[in-house]
């Protein structure tokens, strides 16, 4: 569903002429629903945009899946003529003297850009000073899609120029034009939804989220969540990069399968996977660890625990080791001898030898 | 190139380079504001909006006009100091830190250059009275490319002439630009070195987006070389891959046949790395870039960096592949990376 947001109901008007639109209760007056879409009349300004758009939006989000602002706004450039009408691209506003520093790009645009005045413009210096900013100005549009981006939703805007921002007076004459205007907003509008009715309704396959698909279904594996996030990352990397095809990845799973099948559980099976996948987007890296693992050898060979740093960023080891007896300690001190921290040190100075 | 908006600060209005910006952008529309800061940075404007509507600024600079570098920048045992007369570049370097820094694409161009040469000179007089032996450099190029619109800006000349008079003033030209015509016009002068960034063939082709190619950059640093002028090489940033010792052996190769290597002046070795707030509108504005799926982690400084063994690997391997390559080992400094410390900049923009 699409949920349609107009300031006022002239600019609206077309709509409620075509299409069937029924009031929906809610805790105020202005929201229309049909088959397709929802509407909103929120009143002028920003503040009533934000919070009226906010709470259609917390109620029927699961319904909603595009925001869309219709509506008129003023020409602050010569490039734009009354009459003229335009799908906005960024979305900026100015309030009092000071302009927010946020934006909002919208999803289908084009050069055009919109400035939301928190006040009317009631002067050329206004107008001076928006038209920095902006090739257009409104009243609510900043709201809105601020709400969308709090809501992830999608947003995009249509406007028609009612005037040249550059008198007060200017509401009456568009009070008088709204039919004519809202008109030529529908006709807009009707020509997008057509556009998008008519480009085939293609099924996005995004190559890693299929094959990512298959690994989660695959019977032998089982991803834990913290798998699940990882599987995705990786996937995608290896995307990025290139490096293994989808046909080789279903290779890589299906010889780690059958090398381990027997005597590995599902959950076991995809970290095999997960790692092999880790270490063929960062071949680097797992050198850089084998290394360092070879240096804690001795260590490891007495029955400490040794861990390093995993982000491998600081040089340090911490060793684990319960001591029971004096035959402990001797197998421990021997392993202390055996192990060669400048080994460690080297490695994280970037000597890693002649084979990498 | 097309600027929607061109932006003049009031006070400059009939300043002749203004008049010939003016004549050369006449399909742009042209607005005097009070000072560039009252429009420029106030809203966040989309990186990528530099694509299909960049707009110019004109002013003057403000504040400091002359800062001491980070530390790392440059051969070190000499001051270092940077200038900045424009911010913002007309390429898209998928790794640049531009992208996190203004909240602005537009291309702001100050013109005060007398002001910023009486400081360099202020600043070199001193130093040469204080050292008489020690050299001092001068950057420029820190917020923008130092050649790229030098035909539009024109303050060439002054720089050459102001460094002329100031032989222990060194000055450096940053550029992945071949746009040399204004620099031909000049004769080459022993203290300024126009320096180059490059990047392997297929790296500059997947992360220099929009700038000049490899081959066109060593076919400008071959000219200028041939005129006279003094080289300096950029390896930074460097982005890891496993075809890294080959591809680096190769462009030192290339590189070396249009510029001996004994003639490089300096060259600077950097790793890629990103503030946080960099390396989110990268994943923003290019997430399709093959190193977002390297494994980057929180560094000693808090930056965005490959983790330690990997970078100081890269960069010795770098290294003793130019060092191989005939290059003096006292020419090369490790950018940003010296012994783990690093300045308050932000880096990768060249």
């Amino acid at each position: 569903m699409k949920l349609l947001v107009f300031a006022h109901r002239g600019e609206a008007q077309a709509f409620f002429n075509e299409w069937e639109l029924v009031p929906v209760e809610y805790y105020f007056t202005g929201l229309f629903k049909n088959k397709n879409s929802y509407l909103l009349t929120t009143g002028e300004g920003p503040k009533d945009a934000s919070e009226k758009t906010v709470a259609v939006l917390s109620s029927f989000k699961n319904e909603i899946t595009e925001l869309i602002n219709i509506g008129i706004a003023g020409s602050l450039t010569s490039k734009l003529s009354v009459g003229d009408i335009a799908w906005v691209r960024s979305s900026y506003a100015q309030n009092a003297e000071r302009s927010e520093f946020k934006s909002y790009t919208t999803k289908n645009h084009t050069n055009i850009d919109c400035i939301t005045a928190f006040s009317r413009v009631a002067s050329k210096e206004d107008r001076k000073t928006l038209s920095a900013f902006a090739d257009i100005v409104d009243r609510e549009l900043w709201s809105i899609a601020s709400a969308g981006h709090l809501f992830k939703i999608e947003t995009s805007a249509l406007k028609l120029i009612s005037d040249n921002a550059d008198s007060v007076d200017m509401c009456k004459l568009v009070k008088d034009e709204a039919p004519a205007m809202s008109k030529k907003l529908f006709l807009e509008f009707q020509k997008y939804e057509s556009k998008i009715a008519a480009v085939k309704p293609v099924k996005l396959v995004v190559k890693t989220d299929s094959i990512e698909d298959y690994f989660l279904h695959h019977p032998k594996f089982y991803f834990t969540t913290s798998q699940m996030r990882k599987l995705s990352t990786v996937l995608r990397g290896l995307s990025l990069k290139k490096i293994v095809s989808d046909v080789d990845l279903k290779k890589i799973a299906n010889e780690i399968i059958e090398a381990n099948a027997n005597e590995k559980t599902s959950k076991e099976l995809s970290k095999i996977f997960l790692n092999d996948l880790s270490e063929r987007l960062n071949p680097l890296n797992t050198k850089i660890k084998e290394k360092i693992n070879q240096s804690l050898k001795p260590l490891l060979d007495s029955g400490a625990s040794v861990s390093f740093d995993p982000e491998l960023e600081q040089e340090y080891i911490q060793i684990n080791y319960q001591v029971r007896n004096t035959k402990d300690q001797k197998r421990l001190q021997l392993a202390l001898e055996q192990f060669n921290y400048q080994k460690i040190k080297d490695i994280f100075a970037g000597n890693l030898g002649n084979d990498v | 190139m097309m600027f929607e908006k061109i932006f003049i600060e009031e006070h400059l209005e009939n300043h002749p380079k203004v008049l010939e910006i003016q004549s050369r952008f006449p399909n742009s529309e042209f607005k005097f504001i009070k000072k560039i800061e009252d429009v420029f940075g106030r809203v966040k404007k989309p990186y990528l909006q530099k694509r299909t509507n960049l707009n110019l600024f004109i002013g003057e600079k403000k504040g400091q006009l002359v800062k001491p570098a980070p530390p790392a920048y440059g051969l070190s045992g000499e001051p270092h100091y940077y200038f900045v007369h424009a911010y913002n570049c007309i390429y898209e370097c998928n790794y640049c830190y531009l992208q996190g820094y203004f909240q602005s694409p537009d291309i702001v161009l100050f013109i005060n250059h007398e002001e910023i040469g009486n400081e360099i000179k202020k600043l070199s007089l001193e130093h040469a009275k204080n050292s008489p032996s020690e050299k001092i450099w001068f950057h420029a190029g820190e917020y923008s490319d130092s050649l790229a619109l030098t035909h539009l800006t024109g303050e060439l000349p002054h720089y050459f002439n102001l460094f002329k008079e100031l032989p222990n003033a060194y000055l450096e030209l940053r550029t992945k630009s071949v746009n040399i015509k204004e620099l031909v016009k000049l004769a080459p002068s022993e203290n300024i070195v126009i320096s180059f960034s490059l990047a392997p063939e297929h790296r500059a082709k997947m992360n220099d987006l929009k700038t000049p190619s490899l081959k066109a950059r060593i076919e400008a640093i071959r000219e200028l070389h041939e005129l006279g002028f003094p080289i300096g090489i950029h390896f930074d940033p460097i982005i890891y891959d496993d075809k890294l010792a080959e591809s680096y052996t190769r462009l030192i190769n290339q590189l070396t046949l249009a510029l001996p290597a004994e003639a490089i002046r300096y060259i600077s070795i950097g790793v890629v790395r990103f503030t946080k707030n960099v390396y989110h509108q990268v994943k923003k504005n290019y997430p399709d870039s093959d190193f977002l799926a390297d494994d980057f982690t929180k560094s000693f400084d808090g930056k965005i960096r490959y983790n330690r063994p990997t970078r100081l690997w890269i960069l010795g391997k770098v290294k003793s592949l130019l060092v191989d390559a005939g290059v003096p080992i006292e020419k090369i400094y490790e950018c940003m990376e010296d012994g783990d410390q690093d300045g308050d900049q932000n880096d990768s923009l060249h």
